[in-house]
């Protein structure tokens, strides 16, 4: 099996066409789409932050645990 | 002399062939891993053809060559049954595909943690409807494929904020799902996309430290 190593004088986009991606990814463009999309597929929140944030009840709690 | 809107004109972001080809096969694997495939998709998978590349014996598309070989031979009630004996029932799998239990031996542990707290950063959340947690390896391709190609409403992401994200949540225990598949005794047309899976994202590893 060839090995992966970034050749020095060999670029991202070649070292990825080489390695197959190009083609091997057109020929997956044609399959992907024959059947039902991911329904893992994220939403975009763009701008929203959805971070865990400790609601008032929470911290009341947090504030009988401080020693 | 007419004047132009500048709200009429709109350019999306360019994207690559290669990066084209990387979302493509992001959003294969994301579902293969969804679900088993049926049988359009396996006669589709089928009915590619060969690659060749600069570098012949290149393991992508070998690995592609296989698949092929896989998809002509066997049949999607076949592949089902695999998929559902492999992966199915949550916490009781035979192959787990959540990254939280290859990396703490837990379910929804410190690393979907962790991988949520990217989504929100990335501004992505998991949909209402969806069951899975989002350190699924679908959800996690899927991530990949949005990042790399955008969405209607959404622009792509760098390679460095791409590579950050494979980094953090898929290099560090995808080859472990590749071992966990490829290992089982009861794996047939999956062991076939586990060596898919592990090449591919070795390829992506290696890619990501080309300059």
């Amino acid at each position: 099996m060839n090995e992966l190593k970034p050749s020095a004088n060999l670029g991202r986009r070649g070292f990825l066409l080489a390695g197959g991606i190009g083609s091997v990814g057109a020929v997956a463009a044609v399959v992907a789409p024959k059947a039902a999309k991911v329904p893992l597929a994220p939403k975009t929140t763009a701008g929203v932050d959805e971070r865990y944030v400790a609601g008032e009840r929470a911290s009341r709690y947090y504030d009988t645990t401080r020693v | 002399m007419n004047e132009v809107s500048q709200s009429s004109v709109a350019f999306r972001a360019y994207v690559s062939a290669e990066d084209h080809g990387r979302a493509n096969l992001y959003a294969l694997i994301a579902r293969l891993f969804s679900s088993a495939p049926d049988s359009a998709l396996l006669a589709a998978i089928a009915s590619a053809a060969p690659l060749s590349t600069e570098d012949d014996g290149a393991p992508l598309p070998m690995a592609w060559s296989r698949l092929i070989a896989a998809a002509t031979a066997i049949d999607a009630d076949a592949v089902a049954e695999e998929f559902e004996t492999l992966f199915g029932g949550v916490g009781k799998a035979r192959v787990n595909l959540h990254a939280s239990h290859h990396l703490t031996g837990f379910m929804m542990e410190k690393p979907l943690a962790e991988l949520r707290d990217s989504f929100a950063t990335l501004g992505l959340s998991r949909l209402d409807s969806q069951h899975a947690t989002e350190d699924h390896v679908a959800s996690l391709c899927e991530v990949m494929r949005i990042l790399i190609i955008g969405t209607a409403d959404r622009a792509p992401v760098n390679v460095a904020t791409q590579r950050v994200f494979f980094d953090d949540h898929i290099w560090p225990w995808i080859e472990k799902l590749e071992v966990s598949i490829c290992s089982s005794e009861l794996a047939n047309f999956y062991r076939v996309v586990g060596e898919l899976v592990g090449t591919f994202f070795r390829v992506e590893r290696a890619s990501f430290d080309v300059r």
